[in-house]
């Protein structure tokens, strides 16, 4: 029947399609839609929505916390980006020459990935802890009490110690890409580059990056729109925003707008702006990554 | 014929999923009311169904208690059958309330904490006003405790648990062993501190900073005793733009907490501690006190296993002339939402009578702990720091201020004090940044005297149809 339907009829991918489409369209376009439409209403969430027109917007733009939310929104979007992609990199390039423990190294490397943020929010507070942390254990034995730090209670480096964590756990999903990536490079270019005389850095920067372009630029927007849109429960279980705001990002200020402050309205009136921001990021991001592929 | 039946397939495949979502809005399903002034619906002989709900109980055997006591309720009334539904967290009851309405369930009791109530659901119109329902049993509550549920001269919900407060928490061996006194003062406190850093090496005192609902617990404390004890009513008057919140009183009341730092009784290692960090820092000797709601003693007395005795004593006396007072309520409370169903107020009200006798209540109202029921009559049990408790803190109690403060301004509050205590902000920019965050606040829309802006519909919306008079006799 499938058979014959494939035959005969040009519609029938649109029929496969459908329920996923469907089901996207309920549970994703619906509700931005609806976000739109209630950024411009005061609601609380319970009882009747006034008409507000854009003064939502108006309102978010004029608030202090969020902009200090969306810098720090910035701040760990590019810290986090250069570094697992930095790191993923650089594990590929080390995991490409190993001979022994192949599969242990990239086992071990890739398991964060799998583990929820909460669960390693947890973790990772406990081992940030003062008291009890080992991470403040074990610089005190190795004799590097200097490098102390309120890794989570000082709102100077509270940011740094949560995006950590981010980076820790995606690492190995980056490294896997970029290693897939580089085993699809032509040996015969190596060599050609070889024979040319060329050094193992020139081969990279000339060789390597070039061939795979396209899993840095698809790397890179993983990493940053991930960044943007990702990190709630990273944050929320690790800081809750604190201290005194120092992690507050945008994500979780809008939950707290919505949900504690009970102001709706503005709080998705900050998630369309902060989409705005990811959409244009992504956006110019993708073109001039994707520039020199079409030249 | 094929293609028809693949789409009708394909659409009932994706609705099914679909179902579950769904749900009329209660408005729509309410049964109709009878008019107010009315009589209450003539009695039937089937048995009527009354539906208690709430989040999931938080206290050993608390469930079991509960259905106890609709047992018990059922055997008195056997007209009467009570579904419970306990659902959710503590923290997402209002959106389970919501939820429920939104799905047409039907909700005659609701329990929720009465930071949820005041912040949200009273303002949107979801509890009922319970003013004249209660009127003939309102005198079984500890005096005062009604008066807690009471905007604008209307209670709004019932105190179902014990009073919570907050204290300082201590290992009384330690103190034994050097020989400590408990303080009474500031200046006590600071020696006090200092022989334990002196003698034992560790923090004297670690907070669950991490939490940043704690840190206005101590700000309500030294703002008592600055504001010469009117922290509350100085606080509604800000609110309602009666008071600038830009006197001595509030910037000495954030010095008061910086001091607490600055004499080493706190340190930073407080703002990355979180409950569990400082109870398992507590019971293993690694500090030797803690600020906390009397609600943690639980908690607390499990983690430290009987390794050593635990003691309380009040917050210091800081300001001379003023008295020590502490935030209280009793956070555990009953409401009838407005969307219940309104045949059933005579069995609500009897159930809530029933609930209200000493005898019914007992095991609920200290599921908790067994520290100041809110219902007269309650025994408690022979515990000293039970005891302590309801004789030495239950003389200095005030309203918990975040109780008062919209949600915004209480995390603005909790974001300042430790910023101010720690050093990243002075005392005058915090309160600088209230005054600022406030005036944004209204100028968005924030309405502190609500009440005052609602229509007739609106008060039609929560005020009873009828009062039963079946329950009061």
């Amino acid at each position: 029947m499938i058979k014959k339907l494939k035959q005969k009829d040009g519609l029938f991918p649109y029929y496969m399609t459908a329920p996923a489409l469907i089901l996207f369209t309920a549970f994703i376009v619906c509700p931005f839609v609806y976000g739109v439409y209630t950024s411009f209403f005061k609601w609380d969430g319970l009882s009747s929505m006034k008409w507000l027109g854009l003064q939502n917007y108006l309102f978010v733009l004029q608030d202090n916390a969020f902009w200090a939310a969306l810098k720090n929104t910035f701040v760990y979007a590019i810290v986090i980006t250069i570094f697992k992609n930095g790191i993923g990199l650089a594990l590929a390039l080390l995991l490409m020459g190993q001979k022994r423990g192949k599969g242990f190294c990239r086992t071990s490397l890739y398991m964060p990935v799998t583990f929820s943020y909460v669960v390693i929010g947890v973790l990772w507070t406990w081992i940030y802890n003062p008291t009890f942390g080992i991470l403040n254990g074990l610089l005190t034995k190795l004799g590097l009490s200097g490098l102390i730090q309120g890794w989570l209670s000082d709102p100077n480096v509270a940011l740094y110690s949560v995006a950590w964590v981010d980076i820790w756990k995606w690492i190995g999903f980056h490294m896997v890409l970029y290693l897939s990536a580089i085993q699809a490079v032509p040996e015969e270019l190596y060599e050609a580059a070889r024979i040319d005389g060329a050094s193992k850095f020139r081969e990279f920067i000339h060789i390597t990056v070039p061939q795979i372009n396209s899993t840095i630029v698809l790397n890179v927007l993983l990493a940053i729109t991930g960044a943007f849109v990702n990190n709630y429960n990273l944050v929320n279980v690790m800081t809750g925003g604190g201290p005194f705001g120092s992690t507050e990002v945008a994500l979780t200020l809008a939950v707290k707008t919505a949900f504690v402050y009970r102001n709706v309205g503005k709080a998705n009136a900050m998630s369309m702006i902060l989409f705005a921001f990811v959409f244009i990021i992504g956006f110019l991001q993708f073109k001039l990554m994707t520039k020199e592929d079409k030249n | 014929m094929k293609k028809a039946l693949c789409i009708l397939l394909t659409a009932l495949l994706t609705l099914s999923c679909l179902a579950g979502c769904g749900g009329k809005p209660s408005d729509s399903k309410d049964p109709s009311p009878p008019a107010q002034g009315t009589n209450p619906p003539a009695a039937s002989t089937e048995q009527r169904t009354l539906h208690i709900a709430g989040h999931t109980r938080m206290y050993p055997n608390e469930e079991s208690y509960w259905q106890e006591l609709a047992d018990k309720f059922t055997k008195e009334n056997p007209d009467v059958k009570v579904e419970i539904n306990w659902n959710g967290t503590f923290e997402d009851s209002i959106e389970g309330l919501q939820s429920a309405r939104l799905a047409g369930e039907e909700i005659d009791i609701f329990s929720v904490g009465a930071k949820n109530i005041r912040g949200g659901l009273i303002q949107a119109g979801l509890c009922t006003d319970l003013t004249d329902l209660i009127a003939p049993y309102a005198d079984r509550w500890v005096d005062g405790q009604i008066d807690g549920c009471t905007i604008d001269g209307r209670i709004w919900y019932l105190p179902m648990g014990s009073i919570g407060t907050v204290t300082f928490y201590y290992n009384k061996d330690m103190f034994n062993e050097l020989n400590l006194e408990i303080p009474q003062t500031y200046d006590d406190l600071v020696a006090v501190c200092a022989a334990i850093r002196e003698k034992k090496n560790i923090t004297p005192i670690l907070q669950q900073g991490s939490l940043p609902t704690y840190w206005p617990m101590w700000f309500m404390e030294t703002y008592a005793q600055t504001s010469g004890n009117r922290s509350a009513e100085l606080t509604r008057a800000f609110l309602a733009g009666e008071y600038d919140f830009n006197t001595d009183a509030e910037v000495e009341a954030f010095r008061l907490l910086k001091q607490f730092f600055d004499d080493g009784l706190l340190d930073s290692d407080s703002l990355n501690t979180d409950a569990d960090g400082m109870r398992a820092a507590f019971a293993q000797e690694k500090s030797a006190m803690f600020f906390g709601g009397t609600w943690e003693y639980t908690n607390a007395e499990a983690a430290v296993d009987g390794a050593f005795e635990m003691g309380v004593f009040e917050f210091p006396l800081m300001v001379e002339g003023s008295e020590v007072q502490h935030g209280s309520g009793s956070g555990q409370s009953l409401i009838v939402p407005s969307f219940c169903n309104k045949e059933n107020y005579d069995i609500i009200m009897r159930f809530l009578e029933f609930f209200s006798r000493p005898e019914n209540c007992a095991d609920i109202a200290t599921a908790a702990a067994d520290l100041l029921p809110c219902i007269k009559g309650i025994e408690t049990e022979a515990n000293p720091v039970y005891e302590y408790i309801n004789t030495h803190h239950v003389n200095h109690l005030a309203p918990y201020l975040d109780w008062i403060w919209p949600a915004e301004l209480t995390n603005i509050f909790a974001s300042d004090i430790p910023a101010v205590m720690a050093g990243y902000m002075t005392p005058e920019e915090a309160v600088e940044d209230i005054r600022t965050n406030y005036n944004r606040m209204l100028a968005e829309g924030y309405v502190y005297k609500w009440w005052d802006e609602w229509t007739e519909e609106d008060w039609a919306n929560v005020t009873p149809t009828y009062i039963p008079e079946s329950y009061a006799s």
